[in-house]
């Protein structure tokens, strides 16, 4: 059971001192506060965490400031009588959410003789600040991004949507980092049964820390096992505003500058924001493309194997000659020389992201461009293969999110060994296997592949927003995820009158 | 609207709908019957194709007795100690021959067609383990798959009838057989006994509500199957002609190799179709070890998950491996592709016909 918070401010001092032994960043300073009768109290908080400025800017610091005019036995009576009245802060009878409190960032203040700490807001711990989106990068729509503070950017998705349906419940997770994580979602859009599926999920586990959303997409999946990924993340408030009003639920993290999204589904891996400021028919050939590119990230380097090795009556006679000449004097079989080319843009790719700045923009053009004719001019391999591993490289890229086209990225050296060694045989079998994987997926019981299918279900309705997107005026109804009854999105007042 | 939707539900504790039911029957037969009864069909001429209207007219009165009865049917597999395993073993014993006949015709075509060097035995065990693995015994999972695969299959198909129909001319028919009832009749009575596999449906959709459209549902699913398989008899006799057609032993195959894409940027892509056969036949079969579960493991079984997870593991292990022995087996020389026909028509097709009947006769809840 947590300690009480004593009347006696040596009991509280003793209690706090002895637990925050070691603690150098955590600052205890005693004060005596009055004019006349001084009367003893004490702020806690962590060096970093909490300027001086804040102390002085808060309202409750002011307070303090005020204390040292009022009279020592007025205090405890002046504490009282205003100390609540303030916004900014709250009131602790207990130690540990005391201390919960402090650790988040706030400075708490004790005085003696009275058994109540009282937080004092700050803006909490350094924190990189608002800044422009690196990976979801889009020509329209807002370049705000999502901060490594779980407070703010719950306040830019609230900036979003402002009301009060929106609704964000925080709990802690992590036994010993005391993880701050949000639950964002509009009340009466969000089936009400994914909120309870979320926190069991979340409260299923006991770990030691939760240092980024990552972690906990790992932890609460359902079929860990899949390489496809059951979360979806964004940076961008933007994107996370759109889904809440979509009935989905955003998860923050604190110190992660990703947000998690619920329940998630093959298709919304494929929709980035700026689909929705767009037009239609622009929108409708880039979702094409992409879902066109996921098929050739997976299976282009299999079917080229499968094609070149088993079945090659398929290629005109023309294309299968200059395609065999060109690989005169390559020493590897084809299968080999693919996994070789496909293993060195897979370097290349690592490596260009760990390097600083636009040093790794330039690694992918030495790699590419260099290493590439290099490798055909040494004979290592064929330009065909050149060719084929750059396509599939290029439309993993298409795919507008990372982990979904790391997925694709790994299934596609499968698809290599069964194309390469079984043929075409070998690609229908994957195909078998990968559908089966697809249609056997759920997040948070929704089928992942909706809205492809579940088409049957009673209320069902077209959202128009799929591989091929409707008009924004014909855009009337919310995903099949969202909460029955309140599927209609869009309304034109005319309809209304009439 | 949306209470006419709730309506048109095939069960409501799977969620399985009418139209995915539509879908599955669809790609579960549709491949099969296309590959193996249109040779057979196209060789029989006008009567062979009179002979499969005949049989699906019989068939549809077949599905409302079976609608009608599918309650008191689905109990046969849980009622008593030994008419529950002798209605087990009947029903399973059906399912393995049709799965090991198919697996035998399924690694007859990829070895000829898509993969000659490989071991033919090494084709069938990797065709049973990715169907079985792939299918699994989820009913929810079959219906999605159905969904996600009907289109591309469905419309494949039809993309290859239209191809192929540039090349027709109308069948020539003076040099079929004359009309003829024997031949109509034994015609008919094949495709009736090949739609009695329906008998299988109610075990997999159990508890289902009282929907008096169900026959129209399946009977649409086996319209839509009797209409693809008589274009693509129509097709082959156009293409072929009535002559060239008795020559040939799976006669879609080389209608598939003959198509050909406006354009010429591919010179033969028979493999796209033979792709497309080969996803539907893995379905097929994939659905016969579903169904061997259902029978065996029925889902009125009171029984906890891990236990229902663990039997359902074995249930599948074991029907797969039956059916690659029985692929294998070969008894004085007389294999699987040689038997099974005869004994749907003589033993199978009649007997699921007098279990559906006599299952009607059973008193209303009766196990």
């Amino acid at each position: 059971m947590s300690e009480k918070i004593s009347h006696d401010i040596g009991v509280n001092e003793r209690y706090i001192r002895e637990r925050c032994e070691g603690c150098a960043d955590i600052i205890i300073r005693p004060m005596k506060l009055g004019s006349g009768v001084k009367v003893r109290c004490l702020v806690v908080y962590i060096e970093v965490a909490v300027s001086n400025m804040a102390l002085e800017d808060s309202v409750i610091g002011k307070l303090i400031n005020h204390l040292w005019e009022i009279p020592g036995d007025k205090i405890k009576e002046f504490v009282a009588d205003n100390g609540l009245g303030i916004s900014d802060t709250a009131e602790f009878t207990e130690m540990e959410p005391a201390f919960e409190a402090m650790l988040a960032g706030n400075a708490i203040f004790f005085l003696d003789g009275y058994d109540k700490a009282m937080k004092i807001s700050s803006k909490g711990y350094p924190n990189m600040g608002v800044s422009k989106v690196e990976s979801e990068k889009v020509l329209r729509g807002s370049q705000e991004g999502f901060t490594d503070s779980e407070k703010i950017n719950t306040a830019l998705i609230r900036k979003r949507v402002r009301s009060t349906d929106l609704k964000v419940e925080e709990m802690m997770i992590g036994v010993r980092s005391d993880t701050m994580i949000a639950l964002v979602y509009m009340k009466e859009l969000m089936q009400p049964e994914l909120l309870t599926r979320v926190k069991e999920k979340l409260n299923n586990f006991e770990i030691d820390g939760v240092m980024d959303a990552g972690m906990l997409e790992q932890l609460a999946e359902g079929d860990w096992k899949s390489p496809f990924p059951q979360f979806e993340t964004t940076e961008r408030p933007d994107r996370a505003a759109m889904e809440v009003l979509n009935g989905r639920m955003v998860i923050i993290c604190d110190n992660s500058p990703m947000a998690v999204m619920v329940p998630t589904t093959f298709d919304s891996f494929l929709k980035v924001s700026e689909d929705r400021y767009n037009r239609f028919e622009i929108v409708t050939f880039q979702r094409i493309l992409r879902y066109v590119a996921a098929l050739l990230a997976m299976l282009l380097s299999g079917a080229y194997l499968a094609v070149i090795n088993f079945h090659t009556q398929v290629v005109p006679t023309n294309l299968l000659l200059s395609s065999a000449q060109s690989r005169r004097g390559v020493p590897f079989p084809s299968i080999v020389e693919i996994i070789l080319m496909e293993l060195a843009f897979e370097l290349i790719r690592e490596a260009g992201v760990r390097m600083p700045g636009p040093l790794g923009g330039t690694i992918g053009i030495v790699g590419g461009l260099i290493i590439g004719d290099a490798a055909v001019s040494a004979n290592l391999v064929s330009p065909m293969t050149v060719v084929v591993v750059a396509l599939s490289a290029l439309s993993s890229f298409a795919i507008p999110n990372d982990e979904f086209s790391a997925a694709f990225r790994i299934i596609k050296f499968a698809f290599i060994l069964l194309g390469g060694l079984l043929g075409t045989f070998g690609l229908v079998l994957g195909g078998f296997l990968l559908l089966g994987h697809l249609c056997d997926l759920t997040s948070f019981q929704i089928p992942y592949l909706v809205p492809f299918v579940g088409r049957d279900k009673p209320d069902y309705v077209n959202e128009g927003d799929s591989m091929i997107r409707a008009p924004l005026r014909r855009m009337r109804y919310r995903p099949a995820y969202t909460n029955r009854g309140q599927r209609v999105r869009l309304k034109e007042k005319k309809d209304e009158s009439e | 609207m949306n209470q006419n939707k709730k309506e048109n539900r095939a069960s409501g504790d799977t969620g399985i709908s009418n139209r995915h039911m539509k879908r599955q029957m669809v790609i579960t037969f549709g491949g099969a019957l296309i590959l193996l009864l249109s040779g057979e069909v196209a060789a029989g001429g006008r009567n062979a194709i009179l002979g499969v209207v005949l049989g699906y007219g019989v068939l549809l009165a077949y599905l409302w007795i079976l609608v009608k009865n599918r309650m008191k049917l689905q109990t046969l597999v849980v009622s008593g100690k030994i008419l529950k395993w002798i209605m087990r073993l009947f029903y399973g014993s059906f399912l393995v021959l049709t799965g090991s006949f198919l697996l035998e015709k399924i690694s007859q075509i990829t070895k000829t067609y898509l993969s000659s060097n490989m071991n033919q035995n090494l084709v069938r065990i990797l065709i049973l383990a990715v169907a079985v693995i792939g299918m699994g015994s989820d009913t929810q999972k079959r219906a999605r798959m159905g969904e996600m695969i009907f289109s591309l299959l469905f419309w494949g198909f039809v993309l290859l009838l239209m191809l192929s129909a540039v090349h027709m001319r109308v069948p020539d028919g003076t040099k079929m057989p004359p009309l003829n009832g024997g031949p109509i009749l034994s015609y008919g009575y094949e495709y009736f006994c090949v739609g009695t596999i329906m008998s299988l449906y109610p075990f997999a959709y159990t508890k289902i509500k009282g929907d008096s459209n169900q026959t129209w549902e399946i009977g649409k699913s086996w319209m839509v199957l009797t209409i693809l398989l008589i274009s693509t008899v129509l097709i082959l006799l156009g293409t072929y002609g009535y002559p060239g057609i008795k020559s040939m032993e799976l006669p879609v195959l080389n209608l598939m190799a003959g198509t050909n894409l406006p354009g010429g940027f591919l010179d033969r892509f028979d493999i796209i179709w033979l792709a497309l056969l080969l996803f539907s036949l893995l379905f097929s079969l994939g659905s016969l070890m579903f169904y061997c579960v259902k029978i065996f493991l029925p889902e009125d079984c009171e029984m906890d998950s891990e236990k229902r997870k663990t039997y359902t593991r074995g249930i599948l292990a074991a029907s797969a491996l039956i059916i690659w022995a029985l692929a294998m087996a070969s008894y004085k020389g007389v294999v699987i592709e040689d038997v099974y026909m005869r004994l749907l028509k003589s033993f199978y097709g009649p007997f699921f016909v007098v279990i559906t009947l006599l299952a009607g006769f059973r008193k209303k809840g009766e196990v």
